[in-house]
């Protein structure tokens, strides 16, 4: 298998005031294409920080990080902003949808910047394949919490990126539409995408094939998990 | 007419009598209305300056309260580029409205004001004091556009250089 991501030596300091903050100290990591990985670890283990330098959101102090064989490390914003629209479709725990939009166009959204033009029956799909096929029209406000979060996967979806990460994407639902929601990546990963679910949930994080414990910036633990695969 | 001058010496040695022609007059009168209009004019310059503040202001707390959402926008795939076309589409649909209110409200308001004058005013000439040429109400919405697009830069600006991470934690620092 080829690494699809892969990071060495991954150091982010901050500064808060005096106080230098050590979010990730030489952190190794590497995910291989079509793998479905969870990374738990408390709040403040540096899970967020690990996600944001493999999505290229942040660059990391020290360190190198290699998405589908080029290096992202050393490269600038501009170039970053090509990087994450080709290659990565984010889920965030506040899903971050423009509440003036109806679902499907938020689903449209990142086309406005790609300035792809994708056929009505892909978007119709990504609905269908999100579960929302009869809620295109729903405004966010007229959803509940777990269809929101899928209209947030599915406008991460619609560039067809090579891998998808969430930051908590269950963070703020309850456990049956977490599950339900877990049984999409799922299915996503059975369609061939690569994912990085960071949780800080630890039975969804067993349904991935790997998990990997953070504490304190470190890596403390990586489990092959028997991938239920259902 | 060549005359008044000479006259009005002649008249101005009788004890206890001035003579103030008609030109004096309106001499005083010319200078008194130019004096109202710069006085007005310096009241439009800090309306017009205290006005930008507020648009300047209004922009970047906008901005600013949005900061998560350009975080997002960016973590999806838009640009910098893009962030600051957005806020200045923005501003300009703004603006543009904001001007075409202010001159319907400046064609009514001017009326009512016309009215109030006229009522206090002992010699008021008939027919109307204002006349709207389509001139200066282009001049209006050009002028609160630009106002409003200058104001809007610099909110733009801020918003675009900003990386995804310091959007997405939120805030304008």
């Amino acid at each position: 298998m080829t690494a699809i991501l892969e990071a060495s030596g991954l150091t982010k300091t901050y500064r808060r005031g005096r106080e230098e903050i050590h979010a990730l100290k030489e952190v190794d990591f590497r995910v291989e294409e079509g793998e479905f990985v969870s990374i738990i670890g408390p709040s403040g283990s540096g899970k967020t920080a690990l996600l944001n330098i493999l999505g290229c959101l942040d660059t990391p102090t020290v360190g190198r990080v290699w998405l589908n064989g080029i290096e992202t490390s050393n490269l600038r914003e501009r170039e970053l902003v090509r990087i994450r629209r080709d290659n990565i479709g984010f889920v965030f725990q506040q899903f971050y949808l423009i509440p003036t939009l109806s679902a499907r166009e938020n689903i449209e959204l990142p086309l406005l910047f790609s300035r792809k033009e994708e056929e009505k029956e892909r978007i119709e799909e990504i609905l269908e394949m999100v579960g929302l096929g009869d809620r295109g029209d729903h405004l966010p406000g007229q959803l509940s919490g777990g269809e929101m979060q899928r209209v947030a996967v599915g406008r991460a979806l619609i560039n067809d990126p090579k891998i998808l990460l969430a930051d908590e994407p269950t963070g703020n639902l309850d456990s049956g539409t977490s599950n339900r929601i877990f049984d999409l990546f799922r299915d996503l990963n059975r369609q061939g995408l690569t994912l990085v679910i960071v949780t800080h949930n630890t039975d969804l994080a067993t349904e991935a094939q790997k998990m990997y414990t953070l504490r304190d910036g470190q890596i403390v633990g990586g489990e092959e998990l028997a991938f239920h695969g259902r | 007419m060549s005359r008044i001058s000479e006259i009005s010496a002649e008249m101005e040695r009788i004890p206890d009598i001035q003579v103030v022609t008609m030109a004096q007059v309106m001499g005083t009168i010319m200078n008194l209305a130019a004096s109202a209009r710069s006085l007005l004019m310096t009241v439009i310059a800090i309306a017009m300056i205290i006005s930008a503040f507020g648009i300047l202001n209004t922009l970047l707390m906008s901005v600013n309260e949005r900061t998560r959402e350009f975080g997002m926008l960016k973590a999806i795939g838009a640009s910098g580029l893009d962030i600051g076309k957005i806020i200045m589409a923005e501003t300009l649909i703004i603006t543009v409205s904001g001007g075409v209110i202010g001159v319907v409200m400046a064609v009514a308001g001017s009326s009512i004001i016309e009215g109030f004058v006229k009522g206090i005013l002992p010699y008021s000439p008939r027919g109307s004091f204002i006349y709207i040429s389509p001139e200066l109400v282009g001049f209006s919405i050009l002028f609160s556009v630009a106002l409003g697009m200058l104001c809007g830069v610099y909110p733009a600006l801020k918003s675009s250089r900003l990386t995804p991470m310091e959007a997405i934690r939120g805030g304008i620092e």
